[in-house]
């Protein structure tokens, strides 16, 4: 279901309408939301930010325009996963200012060429793992994107925990081969 | 690439087009975790906002948009969700209670003569069932204590006041707790709500029944009925604000199926309305607690109880507190016309004045005919004294056509837009939506192309809309009569039936089209934020003479990414023929990030426009085979009628 639709849907019924947007854009948002707050919050804490995330997303969301609904959506995962970011920070440490320019790069916090660099680095890195072909990609993402054990994975995958942790065991090790010549200058392997 | 940490390190910087690559890519979809954190969205929502879909509750199709509502009712809603969640919607129930007209007997014996011995189960149930029709005019002031861990407002006490006149048609009600005072006043399609401490009032569409107020708390219809037999048993009587009560207790366990949860509720009916004159209700799940107590203070039924706040009265009240008319909540609630001279309609004598921008009919307006419909506004703004035809006729021919550019002014351009609909009967047009989005620099990627032709049958309350499905993004076909949708897919052949509509559903989709409102800025938009656009030129477009406005803003709510529009308006009949919308990037705000645009490429008006048939598309159901995907969307012969 693409963006128009969802917003026909929501036009003629709002209920139906939100969850095909919710169905359609919870792995975009659990992943805005997850990355962000990996680091410094619990599963329960980055659940709780999705939950607020498409909570605001639904009350905002504008039916009468078309198209930029992903621009949208992705706003304002960001910007609640930023907020809990600096609330749990808060939390934990008490030492992040409300003014924190660097809050904007959260979170790796490096400066504009390092981010760049890792952002080519890990967009490589998923080509290298999609040639993997699945299920071993699927494997590598949700054991190291999503963190997901391997039992969650055998759920999803249909494999048993054990073959799950079989496969990911000899796909890391086909990744390391691949990488090994990426990386063979900057990094002895 | 040393180790597993590397790569973990690695993904985890990733950049956003990473993220999203990795979401499509790889979904981490599970169907029960997501229907558990999608049932959190919604109590999120409910808590937020105090509105909530009774159907994301009760599984009954139910199109409303609630208004983001003022404090005291947030808070009873967020209540009602969580009753709501235990004994399912009052539509759920209402389509599940016995026949009316046996329980009307019931109630007609218990004002009467029923003794206490002779009330059970099925006499609480027809009594609750069939409690706002024991009334005519109710008055009532009650008082609601809650405690809430989930909410903001914790120990909240608020006091309400209700003035129900079903024979005329409207409602009063005064909210205050310990934050605010608000008014509401329901009549003749539009709801208005005072808030005099921010000065505002807001007017929006009426979506919800006159009764909603006392469905919240006085009426437990939802909670007491032939299916929750099993969870509750009267256990004594008491009187309560000189009422005689039944006493009934509500129990159940583990309703909610994803932890630990209880409901209890001590509810003392009135055993001869039907009313709850007090409720006790304890909520309480995995350590979170709400506790509700509710207290019926006063209450009067019909002749005595008293005079009401009559509609010229509540219109005196706003004018006299100079309270700004503004709409409420944000875009995701439709716009109304802000002209108040709706509540200048004697009682008794409504009729649909709301169709002028909404078709927001409600009982009493309901029944007004068709050529009752011409509103205040209309008459003003488009003075006629014959019939459609002339009507049309006289605004086609009208001073806007020669009118020179200098003297079309904003508020000429508002008049006009907002009073398209009045000379319209039938419309037969063709439209053309594109939606071209960026993704890199100079990249474009053309997302979206939708060819529709719409047609509009005033007279017959009718709206019908058919896609090209050869367009990638075809949204299926669809028409909207007799308070009902039907819409049929081609990519699979299937069609089904909403019900339930809110009124207005044929004149909202009209207006997507002939206002421009579906790519487009709304005319609510235009008329708050007349430093944001201004007229620019004239040009011609598809053989009409059009002013061209351009409307640019900085603030396009959470998205915060600067747009403009550039619309083309007819200038005889105030349709939006043609929009242009640049959507630019949120980080940067200079590089395009999406152009849409919206034309109406063939029109036809009236006379000129062919009849529009609900029976035609019934007949391209059966061409084309489209088969119903439920039984409820089996029977579509009302297109027939």
């Amino acid at each position: 279901m693409n963006d128009s639709d969802i917003m026909r849907l929501i036009r003629r019924s709002p209920s139906e309408g939100h969850r095909a947007l919710f169905d359609e854009y919870y792995n975009y948002v659990y992943a805005i939301v997850l990355n962000t707050l990996r680091n410094v919050g619990t599963k329960e804490d980055i659940e709780d930010c999705v939950i607020d995330s498409f909570a605001d997303i639904l009350i905002n969301v504008d039916t009468s325009t078309e198209g930029s609904l992903k621009a949208f959506i992705g706003t304002v995962a960001k910007n609640k996963s930023i907020s809990a970011y600096r609330s749990l920070r808060r939390k934990s440490s008490g030492s992040t200012s409300f003014d924190d320019e660097e809050l904007g790069n959260i979170p790796s916090g490096e400066d504009v060429a390092a981010s760049a660099e890792n952002s080519a680095a890990a967009e490589q890195l998923i080509e290298h793992i999609r040639q993997l072909g699945k299920p071993d990609s699927d494997i590598l993402i949700h054991k190291y994107f999503y963190e997901r054990n391997s039992r969650e994975i055998a759920a999803m995958t249909g494999l048993s925990p054990a073959a799950v942790r079989i496969r990911c065991s000899r796909a890391l090790k086909r990744l390391r081969e691949k990488l090994a010549g990426d990386y063979s200058v900057k990094e002895s392997v | 690439m040393k180790n597993e940490k590397d790569i973990f390190d690695m993904l985890h910087s990733a950049d956003d087009n990473t993220i999203e690559n990795i979401a499509e890519e790889f979904p981490q979809y599970d169907k029960n975790e997501a229907d558990r954190i999608y049932r959190e969205v919604e109590k999120r929502i409910a808590m937020k906002t105090g509105d909530f879909h009774e159907d994301a509750v009760s599984g009954v199709e139910h199109i409303k948009n609630r208004p983001v509502w003022i404090r005291p009712l947030a808070l009873a809603a967020s209540f009602v969700l969580i009753a709501g969640t235990v004994a399912g919607s009052i539509a759920l129930m209402k389509n599940a209670m016995p026949d009316k007209n046996t329980q009307s007997a019931a109630v007609a014996t218990t004002q009467t003569t029923m003794k206490k011995e002779d009330i059970d189960q099925d006499y609480i149930i027809a009594l609750t069932q069939n409690c706002t029709d024991s009334f005519d005019r109710l008055y009532a002031k009650y008082t609601v204590d809650r405690s809430d861990d989930l909410s903001d407002y914790d120990n909240n006490h608020s006091e309400y006041e209700l003035q129900l006149d079903k024979q005329n048609a409207f409602k009063w009600s005064k909210s205050t707790d310990r934050t605010i005072t608000c008014y509401d006043y329901q009549y003749a399609g539009r709801n208005l709500t005072v808030i005099p401490e921010e000065g505002i009032c807001n007017v929006q569409n009426a979506n919800s029944p006159l009764e909603s107020d006392l469905n919240i708390y006085l009426n437990r219809a939802d909670t007491l009925n032939s299916d929750t037999k099993d969870k509750w048993s009267i256990t004594g009587y008491d009187t309560v604000c000189g009422k005689e009560c039944a006493v009934v207790e509500y129990k159940e366990n583990h309703f909610n199926a994803e932890k630990e949860s209880n409901f209890s509720a001590e509810i003392f009916i009135d055993i001869k309305t039907g009313i709850v004159m007090k409720e006790i209700a304890d909520y309480d799940s995995e350590g979170s607690d709400c506790h509700n107590e509710c207290i019926v203070t006063e209450i009067r039924y019909d002749d005595e109880a008293g005079d009401f706040v009559t509609p010229p009265e509540f219109k005196k009240f706003i004018e006299d507190g100079n309270y700004t008319i503004d709409y409420l909540g944000n875009d995701h609630y439709e716009r109304v016309d802000k002209d108040l001279s709706f509540l200048d309609m004697p009682q008794g004598q409504q009729t649909s004045t709301a169709d002028a921008t909404s078709s927001s009919a409600v009982t009493a307006a309901e029944t007004a005919t068709e050529t009752e419909t011409v509103s205040a506004t209309e008459a003003e703004t488009v003075p006629v004294t014959g019939s459609e035809t002339e009507k049309v006729t006289e605004a086609e021919t009208a001073p806007p056509a020669t009118q020179a550019l200098a003297e079309i002014d904003q508020d000429y351009i508002l008049d006009l837009v907002s009073n398209n609909k009045s000379s319209i009967n039938r419309l037969y047009a063709k439209i053309k939506v594109t939606s071209e989005n960026y993704v890199e620099a100079e990249k474009k990627d053309i997302k979206y192309i939708d060819d529709k032709t719409i047609q509009y049958d005033k007279n017959k309350d009718c709206f019908c809309e058919y896609n090209d499905e050869t367009n990638e993004h075809y949204a299926g076909d669809m028409i909207i009569y007799k308070g009902k949708i039907v819409a049929a897919y081609k990519w699979n052949n299937n069609y089904h039936i909403i019900s339930n509509l809110a009124p207005g559903a044929v004149t909202d989709n009209l207006d997507l089209y002939i206002r421009g409102e579906y790519p487009s800025v709304t005319l609510d938009q235009l008329l708050a934020q007349k430093d944001k656009w201004s007229m620019t030129g004239r040009e011609t477009v598809n053989g009409k003479d059009c002013a061209v406005i351009e409307y640019n803003n900085n603030d396009h709510g959470l998205l915060e990414a600067p747009v403009k529009y550039i619309l083309y308006i007819d200038i005889k009949t105030g349709i939006v023929i043609k929009c242009n919308r640049t959507y630019y990037d949120n980080a940067l705000r200079k590089e395009i990030a999406s152009i849409s645009t919206f034309e109406i490429t063939e029109l036809k008006l009236n006379d000129d426009a062919p009849a529009l048939e609900p029976s035609d598309f019934k007949k391209y159901i059966v061409d084309n085979g489209f088969k119903p995907e439920n039984e409820e969307s089996k029977d579509i012969s009302f297109l027939d009628e």
